[in-house]
């Protein structure tokens, strides 16, 4: 697939962003597919602390607020968080994931806004219960945008996709349409697009940056990828516990 | 524009159906090229290596192509503006034959003859619904006797295995507990046995078997042993990766074109196929087709191929989008009486068992035909009038539940995030069947392809425009074979089931066919009995679109058949390429 985000698209939200984004968008040409075992290994314990191509720092704990709330932190098993998925995304929006890129840009910056018009503060910063009301109504369409955003919608042609052309940026569908697409960018395909992105870093194989320690499969119990599967694994009844392995491994 | 040496045979797309006539014709010394718009990727090079990765091929769908190259657009109400949609069929030499799942059969005897089928069952007063809506309901131009040993060539050239279920007339002849009793006869046993039965699908039969129903493993296009086939193409046994449906074999154990049919064709040398070559448009005098236009995606450079024969391969929507922007419609024939799948879904988990669906590829399935086609004629004329409904569904069990394939299926009741959610998975993921209904759908007036008036691709051609609705006896089917499906999960202890009664439409769903009609009237089909157009008798068509009516089995077996049927009517001059009127029966 061909960049779908044009210069022009880009340059324009540079100018409405912070520096810090032009800056975390140096590396975006950068086309990143997959991730070496060895890079896997050399991260940090810590997956916040790294450094980002894409997000920049408010942009990541937003993301990573959001993806902790989907999959959180529970007794023994990791959240999103620890499980590297604000990294995926990232990696992913610098590649295969480009057209994406204005979708979390205004998706982050309206959630934000929705969370100070609620409750006085941006969403990284809320209460966990305050974040699920949020991300309830977000999913309900109750809470379809911020009051103060409404014009923003004005963009909208270029922006979010819509949930039918899913996969389809304005550019695309312009290209195709030689129209602009009837898309109304809302809260709702913000969420969709992130959810998506969130179980995709949890349990797509770690070679794509999530899914550390294998804290995705683990929590559901697969065990990975596997040439072969014997006669009496496949006729078992019971959790196979086969030890957990990364394409890396084969 | 550069206009390259004439070729005997030009191949427009190369998957499921262009593989056995490129095939045969090549091998009859005909001179083939095929243009075929994706990329040459084969097992070697692309999935010996780089196939179990679920996020690459399924999710990020590397096989599919560009939407602007291959636009698709979809309503239902004709009043209304269709919307783009996804299309979701390979773009790689060897079509959508190489990430397919492999569920392999013959149809029906009946399958050839529905309509005549349904008019002895039934009878005029209990069909007027399906007159009402708009049913077009046809015989095929063949039968099953005339095609069964192109069936046959299926399965001993391509691979395909199964268990017998009726060899002559012998029920089950080589296992008593397996093979579908109601098949066709075949005159010989499969070449090799289809895959073995996972804990899904032995959870599966015990409940059909409850229900005192006659489940079978379902034939697969998947060598379970070191295979040779008719052709001398050497194969390797599966090893049940699971990286399978979506996936290209990373062990060539799969059957497609790619792996089956290519090499035998290369080898002959009088064979060409260019990869990355997307197929404009036909040039035609209007009762014969001289040359195609196609780009090189490569280069961006535009050729002509002229041709003695042309032969459709590139699927449905493309198929019927090529012949109505060239200007060759049959007399609005063209794109008529699309068919395809819109059934309903259900889900179930166990509590007692576990399932670990994530290991067996999709196709790895118990099912029952007992609900399929007429099989349950008695049953359904018990149903109140309105209920009543004709044809059916297969049912089966498919594998392949890996986390990335499966997060979203979760029932109704549990939220889609947060400690819940995870919860659920964690309990469950490994607990879950979904089954597989195969509900056939009914050919109406109103459901059809045409030219989009508002979407062009980026060569300015315009979308393939679908309109498919549901009617009554989708909805009435639907209702029907949903509480089957459940009753079976039921039987087999399910602690927990759920799914939807209603059939959704689609424009693409894997199984689109008609719109390129085969039939025995020039005024009511596209093609004559050989594949070859009324209209344009040099002009031969492969895939599912030539089906007058579907049926509640998956149609790839029946297009290679058709296919190799074909190649057959042409090297043995059944057909006049002069004269579509003028063929031997
Ligand atoms: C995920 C999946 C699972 C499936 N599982 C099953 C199953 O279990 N059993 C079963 O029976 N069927 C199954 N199918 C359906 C099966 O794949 C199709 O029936 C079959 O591939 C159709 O054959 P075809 O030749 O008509 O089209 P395809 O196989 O799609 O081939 C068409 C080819 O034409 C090329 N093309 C398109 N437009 C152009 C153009 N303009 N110029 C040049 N080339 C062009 C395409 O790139 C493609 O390679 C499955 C399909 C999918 C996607
Ligand atoms: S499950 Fe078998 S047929 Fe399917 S991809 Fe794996 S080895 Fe090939």
């Amino acid at each position: 697939m061909p960049e779908l985000v044009t210069t022009r698209q880009v340059g324009r939200h540079m100018s409405l962003d912070r520096r810090t984004f032009l800056k975390g968008s140096a590396g975006a040409m950068a086309l990143l597919v997959v991730q070496t075992a060895y890079e896997r290994d050399a991260l940090a314990q810590d997956p916040l602390s790294e450094g980002f191509r894409f997000f920049n720092p408010v942009q990541a704990e937003t993301v990573a607020a959001i993806a902790e709330r989907l999959w959180p932190t529970t007794d023994d098993s990791p959240g999103a968080i620890e499980a590297g998925v604000v990294h995926y995304i990232d990696h992913s929006l610098n590649g295969p994931y480009a057209r994406y890129r204005l979708t979390y840009i205004q998706g982050l910056k309206w959630i934000d806004a929705v969370s100070q018009e609620q409750y006085g503060a941006p969403f990284r910063n809320l209460e966990p219960e305050q974040q699920d009301a949020i991300l309830t109504g977000i999913e309900a369409g109750e809470i379809v945008r911020p009051q103060a955003g409404q014009e923003d919608g004005a963009t909208g042609d270029q922006t979010l996709s819509s949930s039918y052309l899913d996969g389809l940026d304005g550019e695309t569908a312009r290209q195709i349409a030689g129209i602009s697409p009837p898309a109304t960018p809302d809260l709702r395909s913000f969420f969709n697009v992130i959810r998506t992105h969130t179980m995709e870093g949890l349990f797509a194989d770690p070679i794509y940056g999530g899914n550390r320690n294998f804290a995705g499969w683990r929590a559901v119990g697969y065990p990975g990828p596997y040439y072969v599967y014997t006669e009496e694994e496949q006729q078992s009844f019971e959790p196979l516990n086969k030890p957990f392995q990364s394409i890396a491994d084969l | 524009m550069a206009v390259l040496p004439k070729k005997d045979v030009v191949i427009i797309g190369y998957g499921a159906g262009a593989g056995p006539v490129s095939t045969e014709l090549a091998l009859a010394g005909y001179d083939v090229v095929v243009l075929e718009r994706g990329p040459y990727r084969t097992t070697a090079e692309d999935f010996a290596k780089g196939a179990l990765d679920t996020l690459r091929w399924n999710t990020r769908g590397e096989f599919l192509p560009p939407l602007q190259d291959v636009p698709l657009t979809f309503r239902t109400d004709l009043n209304q503006e269709a919307v783009p949609t996804n299309y979701i069929m390979a773009n790689t030499v060897g079509g959508a034959s190489v990430h397919w799942s492999g569920q392999s059969w013959r149809f029906y005897v009946e399958d050839f003859r529905v309509k005549t089928t349904l008019e002895q069952l039934y009878g005029p007063e209990k069909l007027e619904y399906l007159r009402e809506d708009g049913a077009n309901i046809q015989d095929w131009p063949i039968s099953y006797e005339d095609v069964e040993p192109y069936y046959e060539k299926v399965e001993y050239y391509i691979g395909v295995g199964g268990w017998p279920g009726n060899i002559q007339g012998q029920i089950r002849p080589v296992n008593p507990d397996d093979g579908n009793p109601y098949e066709a006869p075949r005159q010989r046993d499969y070449p090799f046995r289809p895959l073995r039965d996972n804990a899904t699908d032995l959870t599966f039969r015990e409940g059909a078997l409850k229900l005192g129903l006659k489940p079978f493993h379902v034939p697969t296009a998947i060598t379970t042993e070191p295979w040779t086939s008719g052709y001398g193409v050497q194969r390797a046994a599966c090893t049940y990766c699971t990286f399978c449906t979506s996936f290209g074999c990373w062990n060539g154990s799969k059957s497609s074109s790619l792996v089956a049919l290519l090499p035998v064709a290369e080898a002959t040398g009088n064979f060409e196929i260019r990869p990355n070559s997307h197929v404009l448009r036909i040039n035609h005098t209007g009762d014969r087709a001289v040359s195609v236009e196609y780009i090189d995606l490569v280069t961006g450079e535009v050729h002509i191929q002229p041709g003695e024969i042309f032969i459709l391969g590139a699927y449905t929507f493309q198929n019927v989008r090529l012949l109505l922007y060239s200007g060759i419609t049959s007399n609005g024939l063209v794109g008529k009486y699309f068919i395809n799948r819109a059934g309903p879904s259900v889900s179930a988990i166990f509590e007692d068992r576990y399932l670990n669906g994530y290991n067996g590829p999709a196709v790895q399935r118990q099912g029952v035909d007992d609900f399929n086609g007429e099989n349950n004629a008695e049953e359904k004329l018990q149903l109140p009038d309105d209920q009543f409904f004709v044809r059916g569904a297969f049912i089966g069990s498919p594998s392949q539940r890996t986390p990335l394939e499966t997060y979203n299926a979760v029932p109704p009741d549990v939220p889609r995030w947060g400690a819940e959610y995870k919860r659920y998975l964690s309990d469950n993921l490994n607990r879950y069947i979904g089954l597989q209904l195969l509900a056939e759908p009914i050919p109406y007036e109103t459901s059809y392809i045409d030219l989009d008036p508002n979407y062009t691709d980026r060569f300015g051609v315009p979308a393939a425009r679908v309109q498919r609705q549901v009617k009554q006896n989708e909805i009435r089917m639907a209702r029907y074979i949903f509480e089957k499906g459940k009753a079976i999960l039921e039987a087999a202890g399910a602690a927990k089931v759920w799914g939807r009664d209603t059939p959704v439409a689609s424009a693409t769903m894997t199984h689109d066919c008609g719109g390129l009609r085969m039939g025995h009237d020039p005024s009511m089909s596209v093609t004559n009995r050989y594949c070859q157009m009324w209209q344009v008798p040099n002009i031969f068509v492969t895939g599912g679109a030539l089906f007058p009516t579907m049926s509640g089995h998956n149609p790839t077996e029946t297009i290679w058949m058709l296919s190799f049927w074909l190649a057959d009517a042409i090297k043995d001059n059944k057909v006049n390429i002069y004269n579509s009127e003028d063929f031997r029966s």
